[in-house]
């Protein structure tokens, strides 16, 4: 846990609003984001619908172009890389996507589904018994022989994202976007699906960057979490801190929002219930885009953007009351 | 049920509802009773495909074919709703029992402004003369809603509201009428936790203003912790566990439910607490298991389980189990409803 395996810098990706040939504005999707990933751990990124959380997996993977700023992977610049270095890359970083009903071809079988990445990577020549090498890829995400020759629409939800796991894992990689990998299916299945993922990470050696609006999960997961709002990064500690000691109002009212499992927790918490909704991010406002529902909300506030300061060791946030 | 007698609005007893499909009949619910009482908030719980909704949608016979209520009785304020003719059933519907859906941008309709789709069924009920009169009570429920902007936003169409605000539309539809019991299937699932947050402040607000029961639907235990009196647990197709909130969460009793438990992330839990998922999946309701359905997930099944399904059984006062592991455990009362 040293060095940081990824790396952000300043990125920024707006998408363009258009309306025939006027563009009306920006979507800013993901604005000005440092982040650092370290090797080995798994770094939890929360934040509600529209916030950029996917947008900014996507750059990090390089599956998208950013407007600015660079992602350094193993210290390399991503969107730099060319060739035989671009697919490398391709091998050591993917991704498991949300949703298991889409994310697999109906049309291929189990077998073919998790074969492929080694075929694009031309890696098959290594491999003296295709099968065997599948199986023991099934047998690691908790699945049987049996069901090689199967379509995926003979599996249930949690079957099939144990497939989409699978094909991620069946090039050997160093780094994992999980991108909501548990918001399709039940609680008694999302709790094997994350037990085998941290099992996963233990016996290979795995860096996830773990993205969820789920806080519960996120907390299970990660060593460390970012907080994000409108595109930005509002809070970054360790995952206990963050939730003994929330700075930003943003993250006090969305852990305090989440309703417990537990009738002694309800008397004990007093819930901030936030004014209106997350504004439109097209074109924000200056200054801090949490202002107008911030329940601290001071004159500065309107004028200025909070910069993401280290308050603490390790523990940073992006809020004038801590300026 | 035992203790004090207590006011029932809505009593289901029996209810069986099998869907025809090209693949076989899917049982989906078999044998559900359950009662609620007047002015409570009831929490029915479970996974997807438990058929907590088709139980709902049975209460207002809004069962779409291939389905089919098979047999049951579901007793609204004394009357069995099953044997009313559907103009009856129709004067119910969106005004003595409202329903709210899981999504609420399916619930409106998009070529109408949501104002005029608030008031439509105050017209069709005849508690407004006209849609010009309905406009002015539409405002007030836009206002009991704490709807930003009443007037504005009732002139708009469903694409200019977010999420939240749609369900704020969708809510004060169900308050139009005469609403003494609200259904609320799954209300914030569209909508992220700051706005449910909300959502749920307002639904607990209004229901103790207009001293509505509610019966909230959901897969989200949390949630039910937080809002209900009482808590109804499915499991494939039946009732496995009711109890007051309190009661079940302290002291849980069928291993499915004692399971959910375990399975469900918390954000109070210390770092090291490792979650305990239950084995297997939800089964096949063309083929359900017999006896107690959970038994091949369940980690205490006992041959017994295989071959009888367990009765609903009341193992303290108001707590009820359906699971054999309470066989020779002394009831409350008569036990075996």
């Amino acid at each position: 846990m040293s060095k940081p395996l990824v790396e952000t810098r300043d990125l920024r990706k707006l998408f363009p609003v258009r309306k025939l040939f006027r563009t009306l504005g920006h979507v800013h999707a993901v604005d000005g984001v440092n982040l650092q990933i370290m090797r080995g751990e798994t770094l939890g990124l929360v934040g509600e619908s529209g916030c950029g959380k996917t947008t900014l997996g996507r750059l990090i993977l390089a599956l998208i172009k950013p407007t600015s700023g660079t992602v350094l992977f193993d210290g390399k610049d991503v969107f730099k890389l060319k060739g035989k270095e671009l697919l490398e890359f391709r091998r050591r970083a993917q991704i498991v996507f949300q949703d298991p009903y889409s994310s697999l071809d109906p049309r291929m079988m189990v077998f073919d589904i998790i074969y492929e990445p080694l075929l694009v990577h031309k890696r098959h020549f290594h491999i003296e018994d295709p099968e065997e090498y599948v199986v023991s890829l099934l047998e690691k995400v908790g699945l049987k022989r049996e069901h090689l020759y199967r379509y995926p629409h003979e599996f249930s939800g949690g079957q099939r994202q144990r497939i989409a796991i699978a094909r991620a894992l069946a090039l050997q990689p160093e780094f994992i976007v999980l991108d909501e990998p548990t918001s399709a299916l039940d609680v008694s299945v999302q709790a094997q699906i994350l037990n085998m993922l941290k099992d996963l990470q233990r016996s290979m050696g795995l860096t996830y960057l773990y993205i969820s609006h789920d806080i519960a999960t996120v907390k299970y997961m990660s060593d460390r979490i970012a907080v994000m709002y409108l595109g930005k990064i509002v809070e970054l500690a360790d995952s206990q801190e963050l939730f003994e000691k929330p700075l930003h109002p943003y993250t006090q009212a969305l852990l305090s929002a989440i309703p417990e499992p537990d009738v002694e927790a309800k008397r004990m918490k007093t819930r901030i219930i936030l004014k209106g909704e997350v504004p439109s991010p097209i074109n924000p406002p200056p200054g801090c885009r949490f202002a107008p529902r911030c329940f601290k909300r001071m004159d500065v506030c309107d004028k200025e953007e909070p910069q993401l300061v280290e308050v603490e060791k390790g523990h940073w946030v992006a809020c004038h009351l801590y300026a | 049920m035992s203790g004090k007698e207590r006011d029932v609005i809505l009593k289901i007893e029996d209810l069986y509802v099998n869907f025809y499909t090209y693949a076989g009949v899917v049982k989906a619910i078999d044998g559900v009773n359950l009662e609620v009482y007047r002015g409570e908030c009831l929490g029915l719980v479970g996974e997807t495909g438990c058929g907590k909704s088709v139980t709902m949608r049975s209460v207002l016979r809004l069962i779409p074919p291939p389905g089919e209520i098979v047999k049951g009785k579901i007793w609204f304020n004394g009357v069995n709703l099953l044997e009313l003719p559907e103009s009856e059933m129709r004067k119910i519907r969106g005004n003595k029992i409202a329903y709210i859906v899981q999504e609420p941008s399916a619930a409106l309709d998009p070529l109408y402004r949501v104002g005029y789709q608030v008031a439509e069924p105050m017209v069709y009920h005849g508690l407004v003369k006209s849609f010009k009169d309905a406009w002015g009570r539409v405002i007030q429920l836009f206002k009991s809603v704490m709807m930003p902007e009443p007037e504005e936003r009732a002139k708009a169409y469903p694409h200019e509201l977010s999420g939240g605000m749609k369900q704020r539309v969708v809510i004060a539809t169900a308050l139009s009428g005469e609403t003494e019991l609200l259904i609320a299937d799954e209300p914030t699932t569209a909508v992220d936790v700051t706005i449910q947050a909300q959502i749920m402040d307002l639904l607990s607000k209004l229901r103790k203003e207009r001293n509505l029961t509610l019966i909230l639907v959901t897969h989200n235990l949390g949630l039910v912790a937080e809002m209900c009196d009482r808590v109804a647990v499915m499991y494939a197709g039946n009732i496995v566990e009711l109890a007051p909130t309190e009661e079940l969460f302290k002291n849980p009793m069928h291993p499915y439910v004692k399971g959910l438990l375990a399975a469900v992330p918390r954000i109070t839990a210390s770092k090291d607490v490792v979650l305990k998922p239950i084995p297997g999946f939800v089964p096949n309701l063309i083929y359900p298991p017999p006896g107690c359905r959970f038994h091949p997930r369940c980690d205490k099944a006992m041959p017994i389980c295989k071959r009888e399904k367990p009765a609903m059984k009341e193992v303290a006062p108001g707590h009820w189990v359906a699971c054999h592991l309470y066989d020779n455990v002394k009831g409350v009362g008569d036990g075996n409803e």
